[in-house]
């Protein structure tokens, strides 16, 4: 049901105007809530793909949950908005809806690919949406990774299959077994479904994707598509995948990394979904310090597999609630600002939000892991760099804003947000009111980025501008133009082949084997050739 | 000698034949009278096979012999090989027919054309269901020759061109055949085709004679099957009417060169020996290097047929890589993809007609917008596309899972390099049709064109288009299902018979 009712309104979209049934559209995403909320169950279709099984379990759950919400709420909001094109727009909305759908209710390895670069190839479709140059641009970006991560994917999955067959992934892990080595496989796949994730240095189609995207797509797009990637972590690479520690490290320092680099390179920019981007990258950094934790052990998995979920959905629905805010001109009105300002502060961390409860839950889970120390200190620091960055955002926002009217999936979808996370915790046992050393543990980023504000706007400290596309344009300037800088010729020959000129060796040797003179000595050369060598 | 139920696969041969003979006695005039003559002929095929399959499934045989000479027998039975591939053949001439009747009304040579067109098709069977090399030789010699006429049907001077360098090549792999042939018939007799090979016995101080006529063979397989540097002429037959093309592509002539390579490796030599004289590692090779080629090639056609052409040749290869391969898995993979290339590709080739007659498309620069125009055709084109890339659910991904898995188990690693830049490459010149098709804007002159044929044509070239097309979905989506060509390609490893 949940596959087949988005997969029914692509097909109905591209024959008919949606009209007189529009108000299905946002329905469409609505299997997957009762799937989250429904007790476990599986359904085995041995007789489709290589024997797929479906089914929501402990991982997923939080993920159907955010995939239920975000996803109809963002319909209704794009029901209003999308004007032009607003055929294609539905039928790849709802072919990213039955891929991701797959994706996450997949419990083996060849459907949760499948629904994974159904997802993908759909989602060019969103990206590209409004059909100008930039939007042209970005999407050949985001569709260069994101084959580039398929492609990596289905490596690492044949080094599965060729062990495990379609493996079962709630299998997975006693399949691989105690091994004091990682698994090969783990490299692919962590690279990608990083591709997904945003992770540095495999963020570049993040920023450049969601300014161009419209409104409800950019919302989805960062709020539940890139957590595919992670969920594809969680399924692919248990504890027992990674084996030795070393690595685990090194993640979680790149995780760290991309947290503050992102946040802080978001600061310079200037449009807001391209800061909301930003600010997504530094999440899924933080989110893949989790993950990275969870891979020391069973133990370590088994305690941070709730705080993951709980991040998950809480990212989740206060970005795309941030997204659509962007689309409502939240700073004309104080409701509004309201609006706008309860998941930005969320985000941040603020006590008593769900922000706080998951930063809690975080930093109680690493704290108990074998990592060093200061791994917890630098989370906390991340609320700081946050709070600047939704600073910045609101800023922009305040500059750019036209009055436009607000629309009531927005309210929703920002009621979910506080609501939600809170429910989850409260089901899943993580929620717990802050003592006096949490309130302020939650307090003092948020007072220091203030200050920070206060003090750069006394001083006028102007920012740096910084190019949107940032490592594209620095392989620009140092002129080492790469297939992705687009305007290459060879690249663009790719992407739009006019008549190209084969080199003229191989063109000639095309043309020469045409020939019966050349053909008749190369077959007989060939085959004294083979002959000899055997001969030796 | 036995003509009754047992000679079954000789009956689907004569089905063609008669038709052939039939069309071309009724003459150019009568065409009602052929039209239905040509969908009776595929039906009754069609209904011959699925007996046929029913019957191996509960575990009938066939087998027709009839001596030639001393110790030379012409020999047609049916095995699960023969079935995968008569299958596909069937089932895609049916269609095909139907898309031909409707490509070519109201163009001259018709009588001539179906004529031959069955000739070619009951020479694929006989392809198919040949049980030994002698009879294989026969129907693939008689193949090439039935094709020539529909390749230059057009009468031009390019289409001759391409005739003469089609004939130029085939004959020369044939004389290989031959030769081949010959040199194995005096080593250890006529074989028949059995899983395993019968010269294993005899390998013992045959290793070079062993070696040089797997290389001949191989070799004059290989001319059909386009390996690399033997595929000049695949490309270039292109100018024949679409129709023929996606019959070339996906069943006939390529098909029966890939059909070659098969039988070759595991009924004549048996995978075991022919990995003990080291040959496989030759074909994987050759085939590794086409599959590359092909796509690199195919990145640069402006041509659309041409771009498919080189597509085939890199796609075709996947058999042979998989079947060279060796292990369980890749074979399952080499032997499904054989059917998984022939529904995709014949979609692409609908579709590039349906472009063509329609609206007088054939540079790939002129697809911009036609999404727009033509949705059917540009959807199907899609999914066949998408399919080539081996996208999930389509049927490529089965094959790819099947190639990728079955190389690390064989040990060969770097195959799943091979696979994976050719899915890279497959995408760097299959997407860019697709982005064409949906997110280029109409342009105003190709808006104004008037489309180039009639509603009822329309329909019959749409139709088998949409046809191909959910074969070529439903085989990847539901490979799970009994009677998927993967599931009979599963039996035939798991359960040789």
């Amino acid at each position: 049901m949940a596959l087949l009712l988005p997969l029914v309104l692509a097909g109905a979209c591209l024959l008919w105007r949606p009209q007189r049934w529009r108000f299905l559209l946002p329905a469409a995403s609505l299997p997957a809530l009762a799937l989250a909320l429904l007790p476990a169950g599986r359904a085995d279709l041995d007789w489709t793909l290589l024997g797929v099984t479906l089914g929501a379990d402990a991982a997923s759950r939080p993920f159907l949950l955010l995939l239920g919400v975000a996803w109809s709420t963002c319909a209704w909001f794009a029901l209003a908005y999308i004007e032009r094109h607003e055929r294609s727009f539905w039928v790849f909305w709802m072919l990213t809806l039955a891929g991701i759908n797959l994706a996450f209710l997949a419990q083996d390895a060849a459907a949760f690919y499948a629904g994974y670069a159904v997802m993908s190839l759909a989602g060019y479709g969103l990206v590209l949406h409004e059909r100008t140059d930039e939007a042209r641009r970005a999407g050949r970006i985001y569709l260069i990774l994101a084959l580039v991560g398929e492609v990596l994917i289905i490596t690492g999955l044949f080094l599965l299959a060729a062990e495990f067959g379609n493996v079962d992934l709630a299998s997975l892990p006693e399949e691989l077994g105690e091994r004091t080595q990682m698994h090969p496989a783990a490299v692919f796949l962590f690279t990608g479904f990083a591709v997904k994730m945003g992770t540095l240095p495999l963020h570049v189609w993040l920023p450049m994707a969601h300014p161009v995207a419209p409104v409800p797509a950019s919302a989805i797009l960062s709020g539940v598509i890139v957590k595919a990637g992670l969920l594809g972590w969680l399924r692919f690479l248990p504890p027992e995948a990674v084996g030795a520690a070393p690595p685990i490290i090194a993640l979680v320092l790149l995780g760290l990394a991309g947290a503050f680099y992102a946040a802080l390179y978001g600061v310079s920019q200037t449009r807001p979904k391209a800061i909301l981007a930003w600010s997504t990258v530094s999440q899924m950094g933080l989110l893949l310090t989790l993950f990275a934790a969870s891979l020391l052990g069973a133990v370590e998995r088994d305690l941070l597999l709730p705080v993951i979920g709980l991040w998950v959905l809480h990212h989740g629905l206060n970005k795309a609630a941030l997204f659509l805010a962007t689309g409502c001109a939240p700073t004309t009105s104080r409701w509004r600002l309201t609006l706008f300002a309860l998941p930005a502060l969320s985000l941040a961390g603020l006590p008593f939000t769900s922000g706080a409860l998951a930063k809690d839950a975080a930093k109680a889970g690493l704290a108990l892991a074998p990592l060093p120390a200061w791994v917890v200190t630098a989370l906390a620091w991340s609320s700081v760099t946050t709070a600047l960055l939704l600073w910045r955002l609101y800023e922009r926002l305040r500059a750019t804003d036209e009055p436009v009217t607000a629309r009531p999936a927005w309210l929703m979808l920002t009621a979910a947000a506080i609501v939600l996370p809170w429910w989850w915790a409260v089901t899943t046992g993580q929620a717990a009111l802050p003592d006096a050393t949490k309130l302020w543990d939650g307090a003092w980023p948020l007072l220091l980025a203030a200050a920070v504000i206060l003090a750069a706007r006394r001083s006028g400290f102007g920012l740096p501008r910084l190019p949107e596309d940032e490592m594209l344009a620095v392989t620009r300037r140092l002129a080492w133009r790469t297939a992705l800088a687009a305007p290459h010729p060879a690249f663009e020959r790719i992407w739009n082949p006019i008549p190209p000129a084969l080199p003229a060796c191989l063109r000639r040797a095309e043309e020469r084997l045409a020939r019966l003179p050349v053909v008749g000595p190369c077959l007989l050369a060939l085959l004294f050739l083979t002959w000899a060598l055997w001969m030796v | 000698m036995n003509f009754g139920w047992q000679a079954l696969p000789v009956y689907v041969v004569l089905t063609s034949v008669v038709t052939g003979i039939l069309i071309f006695a009724l003459g150019e005039a009568r065409q009602r009278m052929r039209t239905a003559l040509n969908l009776a002929g595929a039906l009754v095929k069609l209904i011959l096979i699925l007996v046929m399959l029913l019957a191996i499934q509960t575990g009938a045989s066939f087998e027709f012999r009839m001596p030639v000479l001393p110790g030379l027998d012409l020999l047609l039975h049916a095995d699960r090989l023969t079935m995968l591939f008569a299958t596909l053949s069937a089932l895609l001439w049916l269609v095909t027919t139907v898309y031909a009747i409707g490509y070519l009304e109201q163009s001259p040579n018709r009588a001539r054309f179906f004529g031959f067109f069955s000739l070619c098709v009951a020479a694929t069977m006989g392809v198919a269901s040949a049980g030994n090399l002698f009879t294989f030789f026969i129907f693939y010699e008689l193949l090439t020759l039935a094709t020539w006429p529909l390749v230059v049907h057009r009468g031009t001077p390019e289409a001759f061109a391409a005739g003469r360098l089609y004939l130029t090549y085939t004959l020369i792999g044939g004389v290989l055949v031959l030769v081949g042939l010959i040199w194995l018939t005096a080593l250890a007799g006529s074989g028949d085709f059995i899983v395993g090979g019968t010269l294993a016995p005899i390998a013992a101080g045959n290793e070079a004679a062993l070696r040089g006529i797997f290389v001949l063979l191989m070799l004059g397989f290989g001319v059909k099957a386009a390996l690399l540097p033997l595929h000049s002429w695949l490309p270039r037959a292109m100018v024949a009417p679409a129709p023929v093309s996606a019959l070339l592509h996906a069943v006939a002539v390529v098909k029966a060169g890939a059909f070659g390579l098969v039988r070759l490796i595991q009924d004549v030599f048996g995978f075991e020996l022919a990995l003990a004289l080291g040959l496989t590692d030759l074909l994987t090779w050759l085939a590794a290097a086409t599959v590359i080629y092909g796509s690199v090639l195919a990145l640069r056609q402006s041509d659309l047929k041409r771009r498919l052409a080189f597509s085939t040749v890199s796609q075709v290869s996947y058999i042979a890589l998989g079947v060279a391969t060796g292990s369980a898995l890749a074979t399952i993979g080499g032997l499904v993809h054989l059917v998984h290339q022939g529904m995709t590709k014949i979609t692409l080739f609908f579709c590039a007609g349906n472009y063509a007659e329609g609206l007088g498309v054939h540079a790939v620069e002129e697809l911009d917008g036609l999404g727009q125009r033509m949705p059917v055709t540009s959807v199907c084109f899609t999914l066949g596309a998408l399919g080539m890339i081996g996208v999930p659910p389509l049927a490529g991904f089965i094959t790819k899972w099947h190639l990728g898995a079955g190389a690390i188990t064989a040990g060969a690693p770097w195959v799943v390099a091979v696979l994976a830049a050719s899915t890279l490459l497959n995408a760097a010149y299959f997407l860019p049709l697709v982005h064409r098709l949906w997110f280029r804007p109409l342009p105003a002159t190709m808006a104004a064109r008037e489309l180039g044929i009639s509603g009822r044509r329309l329909q019959a070239l749409v139709g088998p288009t949409m046809i191909v097309a959910m074969l070529a979905l439903f085989a990847g989506l539901l490979a799970g299902t009994p009677g998927s060509p993967l599931f009979w390609a599963q039996r035939m490893i798991g359960d040789p018979a």
